[in-house]
Protein backbone atom coordinates (compact mmCIF):
# COMPACT_ATOMS: atom_id res chain seq x y z
CA UNK A 1 0.00 0.00 0.00
CA UNK A 2 1.26 3.71 -1.02
CA UNK A 3 0.05 6.49 0.91
CA UNK A 4 0.59 8.75 -1.54
CA UNK A 5 -2.22 11.05 -3.10
CA UNK A 6 -2.49 12.07 -6.60
CA UNK A 7 -5.79 15.21 -6.87
CA UNK A 8 -6.41 16.77 -10.00
CA UNK A 9 -8.20 19.96 -10.02
CA UNK A 10 -9.46 22.34 -13.23
CA UNK A 11 -11.47 25.37 -13.11
CA UNK A 12 -12.65 27.95 -14.87
CA UNK A 13 -10.89 31.37 -14.13
CA UNK A 14 -12.62 33.94 -12.73
CA UNK A 15 -12.00 37.60 -14.18
CA UNK A 16 -12.39 40.69 -11.85
CA UNK A 17 -13.86 41.04 -8.76
CA UNK A 18 -14.84 37.52 -8.71
CA UNK A 19 -13.90 35.24 -5.48
CA UNK A 20 -10.96 32.91 -6.36
CA UNK A 21 -12.49 29.81 -7.61
CA UNK A 22 -10.79 26.00 -5.46
CA UNK A 23 -8.46 24.14 -7.83
CA UNK A 24 -7.07 22.07 -5.35
CA UNK A 25 -7.54 21.47 -1.73
CA UNK A 26 -5.10 18.83 0.63
CA UNK A 27 -6.97 18.17 3.85
CA UNK A 28 -5.02 20.51 6.26
CA UNK A 29 -2.40 20.89 4.14
CA UNK A 30 -2.77 23.32 1.50
CA UNK A 31 -5.48 25.16 -0.38
CA UNK A 32 -5.17 26.30 -3.92
CA UNK A 33 -7.15 28.41 -5.70
CA UNK A 34 -7.10 30.42 -8.74
CA UNK A 35 -8.18 33.83 -9.70
CA UNK A 36 -7.46 37.31 -12.16
CA UNK A 37 -8.15 40.69 -10.55
CA UNK A 38 -7.69 42.35 -13.95
CA UNK A 39 -3.75 42.45 -13.51
CA UNK A 40 -3.14 38.82 -14.58
CA UNK A 41 -3.70 35.32 -13.11
CA UNK A 42 -2.25 34.37 -10.25
CA UNK A 43 -2.38 31.35 -7.67
CA UNK A 44 -3.85 32.36 -3.90
CA UNK A 45 -2.11 29.37 -1.71
CA UNK A 46 -3.98 28.98 1.73
CA UNK A 47 -2.44 27.43 4.79
CA UNK A 48 -4.96 26.12 6.74
CA UNK A 49 -2.31 24.26 9.22
CA UNK A 50 -1.62 25.40 12.36
CA UNK A 51 1.88 26.43 11.62
CA UNK A 52 3.75 28.28 9.18
CA UNK A 53 4.00 26.40 5.97
CA UNK A 54 6.97 26.67 3.75
CA UNK A 55 6.95 26.76 -0.12
CA UNK A 56 9.39 26.58 -2.49
CA UNK A 57 8.30 27.73 -5.63
CA UNK A 58 10.41 27.25 -8.86
CA UNK A 59 12.16 30.37 -10.47
CA UNK A 60 10.73 32.34 -7.76
CA UNK A 61 12.13 31.06 -4.45
CA UNK A 62 10.67 30.18 -0.65
CA UNK A 63 8.07 31.89 0.68
CA UNK A 64 6.61 31.50 3.96
CA UNK A 65 3.23 31.41 4.35
CA UNK A 66 1.74 32.59 8.07
CA UNK A 67 -0.58 29.91 10.17
CA UNK A 68 -4.33 30.14 8.42
CA UNK A 69 -3.02 32.51 6.06
CA UNK A 70 -2.53 32.67 2.49
CA UNK A 71 -0.28 34.32 -0.10
CA UNK A 72 -0.78 35.30 -3.55
CA UNK A 73 1.59 34.40 -6.45
CA UNK A 74 1.41 35.38 -10.43
CA UNK A 75 1.52 32.73 -12.85
CA UNK A 76 5.17 33.00 -14.83
CA UNK A 77 4.91 32.93 -18.44
CA UNK A 78 6.71 30.40 -20.25
CA UNK A 79 6.87 28.76 -24.07
CA UNK A 80 4.18 27.14 -23.39
CA UNK A 81 1.96 29.24 -21.45
CA UNK A 82 1.01 30.30 -17.95
CA UNK A 83 2.40 27.96 -15.51
CA UNK A 84 3.52 27.78 -11.59
CA UNK A 85 5.38 24.72 -9.99
CA UNK A 86 5.74 24.66 -5.98
CA UNK A 87 6.67 22.17 -3.21
CA UNK A 88 5.56 22.48 0.14
CA UNK A 89 6.82 20.82 3.48
CA UNK A 90 4.16 20.49 6.53
CA UNK A 91 6.15 20.04 9.44
CA UNK A 92 3.50 19.49 11.80
CA UNK A 93 2.23 16.58 9.66
CA UNK A 94 5.10 15.59 8.07
CA UNK A 95 4.00 15.63 4.58
CA UNK A 96 5.12 16.82 1.48
CA UNK A 97 3.63 18.06 -1.89
CA UNK A 98 4.58 18.94 -4.81
CA UNK A 99 1.43 20.97 -7.17
CA UNK A 100 1.44 22.07 -10.69
CA UNK A 101 -0.74 24.60 -12.13
CA UNK A 102 -1.22 25.33 -15.77
CA UNK A 103 -3.49 28.17 -17.52
CA UNK A 104 -5.02 26.35 -20.72
CA UNK A 105 -7.21 27.77 -23.63
CA UNK A 106 -10.78 26.74 -23.99
CA UNK A 107 -14.32 27.70 -25.19
CA UNK A 108 -15.49 28.98 -22.04
CA UNK A 109 -12.34 31.18 -21.48
CA UNK A 110 -9.01 30.62 -19.34
CA UNK A 111 -8.99 27.31 -17.42
CA UNK A 112 -6.52 26.49 -14.69
CA UNK A 113 -5.29 22.91 -14.81
CA UNK A 114 -3.38 21.61 -11.82
CA UNK A 115 -2.12 18.37 -10.18
CA UNK A 116 -0.68 17.52 -6.97
CA UNK A 117 1.04 14.80 -5.22
CA UNK A 118 1.70 14.29 -1.65
CA UNK A 119 3.00 11.52 0.81
CA UNK A 120 3.98 11.50 4.20
CA UNK A 121 7.58 11.36 5.24
CA UNK A 122 7.40 9.02 8.20
CA UNK B 1 12.71 20.94 -10.72
CA UNK B 2 12.99 21.64 -6.80
CA UNK B 3 15.13 19.41 -4.46
CA UNK B 4 14.47 19.96 -0.54
CA UNK B 5 15.93 18.68 1.93
CA UNK B 6 13.79 16.91 4.41
CA UNK B 7 14.59 15.37 8.30
CA UNK B 8 12.99 12.08 8.50
CA UNK B 9 11.45 10.51 11.94
CA UNK B 10 14.04 9.23 13.81
CA UNK B 11 16.29 12.38 12.74
CA UNK B 12 17.41 10.58 9.45
CA UNK B 13 17.89 13.00 6.40
CA UNK B 14 16.44 12.68 3.20
CA UNK B 15 15.55 14.95 0.28
CA UNK B 16 12.47 15.43 -1.74
CA UNK B 17 12.31 15.75 -5.40
CA UNK B 18 9.61 17.40 -7.44
CA UNK B 19 9.45 18.16 -11.21
CA UNK B 20 6.94 18.31 -14.35
CA UNK B 21 7.14 18.67 -18.00
CA UNK B 22 5.17 18.96 -20.77
CA UNK B 23 5.88 16.05 -23.27
CA UNK B 24 4.70 14.86 -26.64
CA UNK B 25 3.90 11.12 -27.13
CA UNK B 26 7.08 8.62 -27.75
CA UNK B 27 9.50 11.57 -26.26
CA UNK B 28 11.63 10.17 -23.46
CA UNK B 29 12.72 12.95 -21.23
CA UNK B 30 14.16 13.13 -17.84
CA UNK B 31 11.72 13.71 -15.03
CA UNK B 32 13.99 13.59 -11.68
CA UNK B 33 17.66 13.51 -10.96
CA UNK B 34 19.41 13.09 -7.51
CA UNK B 35 23.24 13.86 -7.78
CA UNK B 36 25.59 10.43 -7.78
CA UNK B 37 22.39 8.72 -6.81
CA UNK B 38 19.83 7.99 -10.05
CA UNK B 39 18.34 9.45 -12.90
CA UNK B 40 14.58 8.71 -13.67
CA UNK B 41 13.89 9.28 -17.09
CA UNK B 42 9.97 8.71 -18.81
CA UNK B 43 8.17 8.08 -21.88
CA UNK B 44 4.42 7.82 -23.00
CA UNK B 45 3.34 5.62 -25.76
CA UNK B 46 -0.19 5.53 -26.02
CA UNK B 47 -1.46 4.58 -22.85
CA UNK B 48 1.94 2.89 -21.69
CA UNK B 49 4.01 4.90 -19.50
CA UNK B 50 7.66 3.98 -19.44
CA UNK B 51 10.04 4.69 -16.65
CA UNK B 52 14.13 4.47 -17.02
CA UNK B 53 16.30 4.28 -13.68
CA UNK B 54 19.67 5.17 -14.50
CA UNK B 55 21.77 4.19 -11.36
CA UNK B 56 24.48 6.88 -10.66
CA UNK B 57 26.19 4.96 -7.71
CA UNK B 58 28.55 1.87 -7.31
CA UNK B 59 26.11 -0.26 -5.87
CA UNK B 60 23.40 -2.57 -7.27
CA UNK B 61 20.25 -0.77 -8.52
CA UNK B 62 16.75 -2.92 -7.19
CA UNK B 63 13.80 -2.28 -8.28
CA UNK B 64 10.75 -2.89 -6.30
CA UNK B 65 8.35 -5.26 -8.41
CA UNK B 66 5.54 -4.78 -6.13
CA UNK B 67 5.02 -0.77 -4.75
CA UNK B 68 1.32 -1.49 -3.73
CA UNK B 69 -2.14 -0.10 -4.32
CA UNK B 70 -2.40 3.90 -3.46
CA UNK B 71 -5.33 4.27 -0.64
CA UNK B 72 -6.89 6.00 -3.17
CA UNK B 73 -6.14 6.16 -6.97
CA UNK B 74 -6.83 9.42 -8.40
CA UNK B 75 -9.44 12.47 -6.97
CA UNK B 76 -10.38 14.28 -9.56
CA UNK B 77 -11.98 17.88 -9.16
CA UNK B 78 -14.34 20.24 -11.35
CA UNK B 79 -13.17 20.05 -14.86
CA UNK B 80 -10.27 17.62 -14.32
CA UNK B 81 -11.75 14.28 -15.77
CA UNK B 82 -11.56 16.36 -19.82
CA UNK B 83 -7.75 15.80 -19.26
CA UNK B 84 -8.03 12.54 -18.03
CA UNK B 85 -5.87 12.34 -15.16
CA UNK B 86 -2.99 9.29 -14.40
CA UNK B 87 -1.32 8.34 -11.76
CA UNK B 88 1.97 5.49 -11.44
CA UNK B 89 3.89 4.83 -8.54
CA UNK B 90 7.49 3.21 -8.28
CA UNK B 91 10.05 2.13 -5.56
CA UNK B 92 14.02 1.56 -6.22
CA UNK B 93 17.12 1.07 -4.10
CA UNK B 94 20.86 2.37 -5.34
CA UNK B 95 24.17 2.73 -3.39
CA UNK B 96 26.76 0.50 -1.64
CA UNK B 97 25.41 -1.91 0.89
CA UNK B 98 26.84 0.64 3.57
CA UNK B 99 24.80 4.30 2.65
CA UNK B 100 22.23 2.61 0.24
CA UNK B 101 18.91 4.58 -0.18
CA UNK B 102 15.39 4.26 -1.19
CA UNK B 103 13.44 6.51 -3.26
CA UNK B 104 9.54 6.27 -3.53
CA UNK B 105 8.32 8.46 -7.06
CA UNK B 106 4.56 8.73 -7.71
CA UNK B 107 3.79 10.06 -11.31
CA UNK B 108 0.83 11.76 -12.77
CA UNK B 109 -0.54 12.38 -15.72
CA UNK B 110 -2.25 15.10 -17.50
CA UNK B 111 -3.13 14.76 -20.95
CA UNK B 112 -3.69 18.35 -23.41
CA UNK B 113 -4.88 16.55 -26.99
CA UNK B 114 -5.43 19.86 -28.19
CA UNK B 115 -1.65 20.20 -27.84
CA UNK B 116 -0.42 16.99 -28.55
CA UNK B 117 0.63 16.57 -25.42
CA UNK B 118 1.35 14.81 -22.15
CA UNK B 119 1.68 16.73 -18.62
CA UNK B 120 4.22 14.09 -16.41
CA UNK B 121 4.38 15.33 -12.89
CA UNK B 122 6.72 13.41 -10.16
CA UNK B 123 7.36 13.50 -6.68
CA UNK B 124 10.24 11.41 -5.19
CA UNK B 125 11.02 10.89 -1.23
CA UNK B 126 14.85 9.70 -1.35
CA UNK B 127 15.27 7.76 2.43
CA UNK B 128 17.94 5.74 3.80
CA UNK B 129 17.42 2.10 3.00
CA UNK B 130 16.22 -0.27 5.93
Amino acid sequence: MTDAVVISGATVVPVGTAAPAPLISMPELIDVAVADPGTGMELVIGNPTAAQLRIAVEDIGDIIIPRAGSTTVPFRAEPGGLRLHLQALAATRSHVLMVIVSVEPSEEGPIAVGQAIGAPTC
Amino acid sequence: MLTRELVLSGGARGRVLSSSKDLEPGVRAMLLLAEDLFRLDIMIVGDALQTFVRNLTSGDLALAGEVGQPQVAITTVGLAARYAPGRADLRFSVGPEVGRITTEVTIATLRFPERGLIRVSAQGIVRPAG
